[in-house]
């Protein structure tokens, strides 16, 4: 579903990505793990086109995304607060996301409806703008709305952050149910160890822009993790 | 000294404000219109205060200056009302720090006392005190006369702290007092009642007998304590954070809703125009905008020279329109990042924006056609300005927007806020008064001042017919500054 092809990303001559080779089969669910600064948060960005790289090319289902703008239609993220439109009520930025991804009013509602548990009924009906709802439920608007539109490719980074014990268990069945219902392939980053062994099967750590391990998830991923995080 | 400390921090972070520090060229030319201002106040001032026994002309030249001043500091009391808080919100980084409430609350209470006003309010006195009071009567006496009125000054605000606190959830007390002013401002028109004759006997009393002068300064003093009481009890931020503008949610712009993509881009920006506090405040300049044309239209060399009426009626049909399309792409410039990924069609979002823009102009338009009224050239030229606005100025800018890599952070009001604004934009706005006029003037030296309007309006239909052609352009351009434009955005200030 993505491949990388030596994809290099620097800033006044320092490279902070270069990764040789990376493919991403479809339906896999991808983790990215890194300390600060390790490229995370670039990699996302030059696979969303946010970026211009200096060198390769990445490219979604045989689309490459710095040409072609096509892979928009399938691809939902969430990486920062620049994904919400925060003078809007959740309400209407649904309506306005799922109105440029296709779907009608209807579409949006049923999509709403499927949502409910996740929002636990702290988003919807509130009267509010974005701008003056908790971190945490910006952070439920911003994800949910990465699902519009039966996205094939989800990209979150960093999606646990601020979420309470509850949502983030609820965030994870998620993510387990799209894989499996609607074979979404997903890129999820997180500092959380745990979180990425539960719910990735694969997860790459990344150090200075540069890919230092590979793990293919089995019994013991968050073993290896830990051992190679631990200081 | 910790209130030292405050201050300096305070300093710092006016010092290092973003605005100040990367936009040179713009803090250049508002400076400059600051100082030029500034200076033609205090010329002003010491011309009135010189010449006051004349201007005033009857026997007591101080008194009518004491009326003057009577009305000054309840359009002060006014004024404060509405313009200052209390930066409450300042102190909210020292909160959990081992520092003295008190220490805190004088902090709070002594930056709100200063502002523009208290510039103004020197302005006013000290040439005044120079030239008449100084002249009239004793040293002490002026020195006593210039306490008594700073003093007067800091009373008004600390009254309006205190009054502002003890309502800051009803504001009906604030509207009996408007009612109250209103109603002693028609008596004493009528001259029913004279309420600045009240208070000028008051001030007059100083003169004579300086030493009550000090009353003024302890009356101060005890609003000071006052408010100092009052927040000592209460020090939670909760309790003055004021309602940020446009929270409430209202008004949902159905009918747009149903018109597709392009319809849900439109309504989107509108409510970004009418939710966020900076765009708001501008629209709120809009009638001073329109109404450009009274201060020239009824003077006949105005109306009467053509060049100039072109340049009121490409001012008065266009400035919105332009001074919303410069900024076109940084207004969405903190979720840009959304728009690129969410696979809107950057030709959409072009379209969109020239609709908006258009629409701008037509209300412009129409709101201005009144100034018929001093003359049917007026309507014709202005309708060649809307049409030349239409297809050329509207494309032009927005082309020109698509240049403009800094956010606008809409958070924050828009008097003296020129965040997201460059050098580049006041220069951009000089070919577009300018242009139109160098079309029409030769037009009317030749005699035919009515092909000038033809020419001006063609320019702009040709304009309209290419509009589809020129929006790809735009497009083109805005898809291959992608990248700049996405890093410049995501760079907040």
């Amino acid at each position: 579903m993505i491949q990388i092809n030596n994809l290099q990303k620097k800033y006044n001559d320092i490279t902070v990505l270069d990764i040789q080779q990376l493919n991403i089969p479809d339906n896999e669910s991808f983790g990215l793990v890194g300390n600060n600064g390790a490229g995370k948060t670039t990699l996302f960005r030059l696979l969303l086109d946010l970026l211009r790289a200096d060198q390769g090319s990445a490219s979604i289902n045989g689309i490459a995304v710095a040409t072609d703008e096509s892979w928009k239609h399938f691809t939902g993220s969430f990486l920062d607060q620049g994904f919400l439109i925060d003078f809007l009520s959740p309400e209407e930025f649904f309506e306005f996301t799922g109105k440029i991804k296709g779907m009608s009013h209807d579409d949006v509602s049923s999509f709403l409806l499927g949502m409910e548990e996740f929002f636990n009924g702290e988003v919807l009906g509130k009267k509010k703008l974005i701008r003056n709802f908790s971190m945490g439920n910006q952070q439920k608007i911003g994800i949910a709305a990465a699902f519009m539109g039966n996205p094939k490719v989800v990209v979150l980074d960093e999606p646990f952050n601020s979420l309470d014990p509850s949502t983030q268990i609820r965030l994870k069945q998620l993510i387990k149910q799209k894989k499996s219902e609607a074979a979404t392939t997903f890129l999820i980053s997180s500092h959380d160890l745990n979180h990425l062994a539960e719910v990735c099967d694969r997860v790459v750590v990344l150090e200075e822009g540069k890919i230092v391990h590979d793990l293919h998830s089995d019994s013991d991923t968050l073993a290896s993790l830990e051992s190679y995080f631990a200081v | 000294m910790i209130l030292l400390q405050l201050i300096n921090h305070q300093w710092k972070q006016a010092r290092r404000s973003p605005i100040w520090q990367k936009n040179l060229a713009v803090n250049i030319i508002m400076g400059f219109f600051f100082f030029i201002i500034l200076l033609e106040f205090v010329v002003l001032s010491m011309v009135v205060s010189d010449k006051w026994h004349e201007i005033a002309g009857t026997e007591k030249p101080f008194t009518i200056f004491h009326q003057v001043l009577a009305w000054y500091f309840s359009a002060m009391l006014v004024f404060r009302f509405f313009m200052q808080k209390l930066p409450a919100l300042e102190v909210r980084p020292y909160q959990h720090l081992p520092l003295k409430k008190q220490t805190l609350i004088h902090y709070i209470l002594f930056r709100g006392s200063l502002g523009i006003f208290n510039l103004l309010t020197f302005i006013i006195l000290i040439p005044f005190s120079i030239f008449q009071v100084g002249y009239s009567y004793s040293l002490l006496t002026t020195l006593l006369w210039l306490l008594a009125m700073f003093s007067m000054d800091l009373l008004v605000n600390y009254t309006v702290f205190f009054f502002k606190k003890q309502m800051a959830v009803n504001s009906k007390p604030v509207l009996i007092f408007l009612g109250v002013l209103v109603i002693v401002g028609v008596a004493e028109y009528l001259e029913w009642f004279s309420f600045s004759e009240i208070v000028a006997k008051g001030f007059d009393f100083l003169l004579v007998f300086p030493l009550l002068a000090l009353i003024v300064p302890v009356l101060a003093f005890l609003v000071y304590k006052l408010n100092f009481n009052f927040l000592l009890r209460g020090l939670y931020l909760e309790n003055y954070q004021s309602a940020k503008a446009g929270n409430e949610l209202r008004g949902n712009l159905q009918y747009l809703n149903k018109a597709g993509v392009l319809g849900q881009i439109i309504s989107m920006d509108i409510k970004l125009q009418l939710r966020n506090k900076r765009t708001k405040s501008m629209l709120m300049m809009a009638p001073l905008f329109l109404a450009y044309g009274l201060f020239f239209y009824p003077q006949e060399q105005y109306s009467k020279d053509g060049g100039f009426v072109v340049f009121i009626g490409m001012f008065t049909t266009s400035v919105l329109a332009i001074n919303y399309l410069q900024y076109a792409f940084a207004y969405e410039g903190a979720f840009y990042d959304f728009l690129r990924t969410s696979g809107l069609k950057t030709n959409d979002f072009v379209k969109a924006k020239s609709v908006l823009g258009s629409g701008l102009i037509i209300v412009s338009y129409i709101l201005t056609t009144p100034y018929i009224y001093f003359g049917t050239d007026i309507l014709l030229i202005h309708t060649a300005c809307a049409l030349f606005s239409l297809g050329f100025i509207v494309p032009s800018i927005l082309f020109f927007a698509t240049y403009n890599k800094k956010t606008m952070v809409l958070s924050r009001g828009s008097a003296f806020n020129y965040q997201g604004v460059g050098a580049a934009h006041f220069f951009a706005m000089i070919p577009v008064f300018v242009l139109p006029v160098m079309i029409y003037l030769p037009f009317k030296w030749l005699g035919n001042p009515h092909g000038g309007m033809i020419a001006l309006g063609s320019i702009g239909v040709i304009g309209l017919l290419l509009k589809k052609w020129i929006h790809q352009m735009i497009t083109d351009n805005l898809e291959e500054r992608k990248y700049i434009m996405s890093e410049g955005f995501r760079q907040k200030y």
